[in-house]
């Protein structure tokens, strides 16, 4: 079976590329797997030895499980056999795999079923891709590749994606990337050949909810008192940063919290490339197909809070245009019922759409040398063992108004960048750890010792009855006259947050922010 | 595999842990390539384990008095089918206590798999525990505290679980099924049943299942009679 057969000499579409490539992803899976299975063919249990070429840990996941790809592999590469049995057999792998994220702790499941489960899913996506009725030259609104075809093809890559990680083989990681970027560019020219159509049918997400423009839903009167205000500063230099968190005022307490203005305004995001504008957003996203992780319920540590995996349009249209704190009043009665809270929070979103990591840089100060963490924390000697990072950990923080972190620490020196809206931070030295109520080891084995039991909404008056809010200082005495300091970070704005700080944040509007771990 | 083990019974579980029984003691492997290099841990001592099985995270031995035990993965605490608290850690073994005292006698028989496991009383009574949030449930009910399985007042001669199935065999040699199916381990052609169904299957004059078994996605019936080739 020579791949050679195949090859299309003149590729004048991005769904014809699309088939090519998925044959030479299939033809070199398949060849690989085979030449594994031959040089191992003595053992049942393949041996350990990750050394071995890159994609040799998916042999551990055994002989019949590598076999079964192998064959599923290069039968979708020749086309033949049973196209339906075949996907049966991908998905029957993909659950394999799906099993074990379960049954091991997220942490300790091996490299093998990551691998596993990003293989089979590149051969699924590859099957699909294969098999789709081509319509060469482009049927005016098909192009190839139908709205629906498209959804399950972005769905496959990005669900072995925040599943699995990045792919462990170079080849696969160069499949995922490249691949991806053809779906935009198809996704790209059918809205561009559509665009004939009269606006109204193609700006569906301008029109979703209550004829709102091309930008996020205001809440302009939601503010909260700030009572310990936190020293601004205009853009520091690398060396005033460095030295600021160096030379604190006081060593009982160590570096403090910092507000930097006007240190993001040559981002791309905050200017041509406009985060703030939901068609933008989409249009980096494939229309909005591409998948995002986000937390739904109040906060993490309330009942009912839980994860799921949405595409990034429903995640816009259900969580963000449709929040209810952002719902005109002469429109309640539209809203669904049993609204929650979505939250797309600590993501690396950059590493899987690369293309908004474009739109922004990864601050200087970020390249400081911070001090360790201060002595006070009772974290510090676990936060110590940290090995340096090669760079900084990025996370999306994107949501309606009135998401809520609770209050906890992060086991790195933070620099918090508000692209867009605004957030009430508030945060205690970790010298106040005693009075902050730090929760332990709970059911389920879950490691809870860096968030507080204290809800700083209720304490602060916030939320709940006054009632609750009596009980709540009765429960945390000690946290009552516990020192702290707030801010309302506004858009353009960067908090420092020293590592070990407690913070409790909270979003007063649409807010997308970017954080960013160092040490 | 190597088999220079003189272990009595030995378990697999989902996440790799392997658990042996030898001369009266559990020893619990991390993995395989613990087992093999006979790095083990004792996690207790438990008289006359006469059955060992173990399902996607936890393990559940019985002893000759039909008493269960189980430990596992503290984040499917529904599994152990027993309180998890200080005297009673998720990771040591641990009895079941709710299968103490049973109106039907101790227990003579157990299975597990998935997230579930299930045990059959002398007098044929058939309880089942376990469950993994996220998960739709096996069987209606299915929670942390073993409950007792009822079609009809049956009685059940034996039960074996699957990774995401359920068989059940009666004294009267029907048997019944619930769960995923989608791999054909029902025996028959539902993707999915929510609840238990007969399945016929057509074994022949004088034949009769005596005993079943669950493999991932696989079910197989121990069958008693006249062989194939006997025409009588």
């Amino acid at each position: 079976m020579g791949a050679k057969s195949f090859v299309i000499d003149n590729l004048q579409n991005g769904p014809d590329q699309l088939v090519q490539m998925c044959l030479e992803q299939t033809y070199r899976l398949s060849s690989q797997l085979r030449g594994f299975a031959e040089q191992h063919q003595c053992q049942d249990e393949p041996a350990a030895d990750p050394a071995k070429g890159n994609r040799n840990s998916i042999l551990r996941c055994g002989r019949p499980i590598v076999q079964l790809l192998e064959q599923l592999s290069s039968r979708t590469h020749s086309r033949s056999g049973d196209h339906g049995l075949r996907l049966r057999r991908l998905d029957d792998l993909i659950e394999v795999a799906t099993e074990k994220f379960y049954a091991y702790p997220f942490k300790d499941v091996p490299a093998c079923w990551r691998s596993l489960f990003m293989e089979a899913s590149i051969v699924k996506f590859c099957a699909l891709a294969i098999e789709q009725p081509q319509y060469p030259g482009g049927l005016e609104a098909g192009r190839g590749l139908s709205a629906v075809v498209l959804d399950q093809l972005v769905s496959i890559l990005d669900m072995a994606l925040i599943m699995a990680g990045s792919p462990e083989a170079e080849e696969s990681r160069v499949f995922m990337t490249t691949t991806l970027q053809l779906l935009q560019q198809i996704e790209a020219e059918k809205e561009n050949s559509s665009s004939s159509e009269p606006v109204s049918k193609r700006q569906r997400i301008g029109s979703t909810s209550s004829g709102a423009t091309n930008q996020f839903p205001q809440s302009p009167s939601y503010v909260l008192p700030v009572s310990h205000p936190i020293s601004r500063i205009d853009q520091p230099s690398f060396e005033k940063f460095e030295h600021y968190m160096s030379n604190p005022n006081s060593d009982d307490l160590g570096p403090e919290p910092l507000i930097m203005m006007h240190a993001i305004e040559n981002w791309p995001a905050r200017n041509e490339r406009p985060w703030n504008q939901p068609s933008y957003l989409m249009s980096k996203t494939i229309g909005g197909r591409r998948l995002v992780p986000i937390e739904t319920g109040r906060s993490y540590t309330d009942d009912g809070w839980g994860q799921k995996i949405i595409t990034f349009k429903s995640f816009i249209e259900e969580y963000i245009l449709l929040d209810p704190n952002n719902i005109a009043p002469e429109n309640h009665a539209q809203a669904p019922d049993n609204l929650t809270t979505g939250y797309l929070a600590q993501h690396d979103l950059f590493a899987q759409i690369p293309s908004l990591r474009n739109d922004i840089a990864i601050p200087d100060y970020c390249f400081t040398s911070p001090p360790p963490p201060h002595h006070t924390s009772p974290l510090a000697p676990k936060h110590s063992q940290l090995p340096i990072l090669d760079e900084p950990i990025l996370n999306a923080w994107f949501g309606p108004a009135c998401t809520i972190s609770p209050l906890h620490t992060d086991p790195y020196h933070n620099i918090l960048a508000q692209v867009v809206g605004r957030k009430y931070v508030r945060l205690y030295a970790p010298r106040e750890s005693g009075k902050l109520y730090a929760r332990g080891v709970e059911d389920g084995g879950v490691d809870m010792a860096n968030t507080s039991a204290i809800d700083i909404g209720v304490l602060a008056g916030f939320d709940g009855t006054e009632q609750e809010q009596k009980e709540a200082r009765e429960r945390f005495p000690l946290s009552v006259d516990a020192p702290y300091v707030d801010c309302v970070l506004e858009e353009g704005e960067c908090l420092y947050i020293p590592v070990g700080w407690w913070h409790y944040v909270r979003s007063l509007s649409v807010s997308f922010s970017v954080s960013f771990w160092f040490n | 595999m190597q088999l220079d083990h003189k272990a009595d019974l030995v378990a697999l579980a989902g996440n790799d842990k392997i658990v042996s029984y030898e001369n009266g003691t559990l020893k619990q492997y991390d993995s395989m390539q613990a087992y093999l290099s006979k790095d083990s841990v004792e996690i207790g001592a438990c008289k006359d384990v006469i059955s060992l099985v173990a399902n996607q995270t936890s393990f559940t031995a019985l002893t000759s008095n039909g008493e269960v035990w189980t430990w596992g993965d503290a984040r499917y605490e529904a599994c152990l089918g027993r309180e998890v608290c200080d005297e009673s850690p998720p990771a040591k073994p641990h009895l079941v206590e709710d299968l103490l005292d049973l109106p039907s006698g101790p227990i003579v028989k157990i299975s597990s798999g998935g997230y579930a496991t299930a045990a059959v009383t002398e007098a044929h009574d058939l309880y089942v525990w376990g469950g993994r949030t996220g998960q739709s449930k096996l069987v209606e009910g299915l929670s942390g505290q073993p409950i007792p399985i009822d079609l009809d007042g049956r009685d059940f001669l034996d039960v074996a679980v699957g990774n995401d199935h359920m068989v059940a065999l009666t004294t009267d040699h029907e048997l019944f099924v619930v769960g995923a199916g989608g791999n054909g381990q029902l025996g028959t052609y539902l993707d999915k049943l929510e609840d238990w169904k007969e399945v016929k299957l057509n074994l022949g004059h004088g034949r009769r299942m005596t005993g079943i078994y669950a493999g991932y996605k696989t079910t197989f019936v121990l069958v008693e009679g006249p062989g194939p080739d006997d025409n009588t």
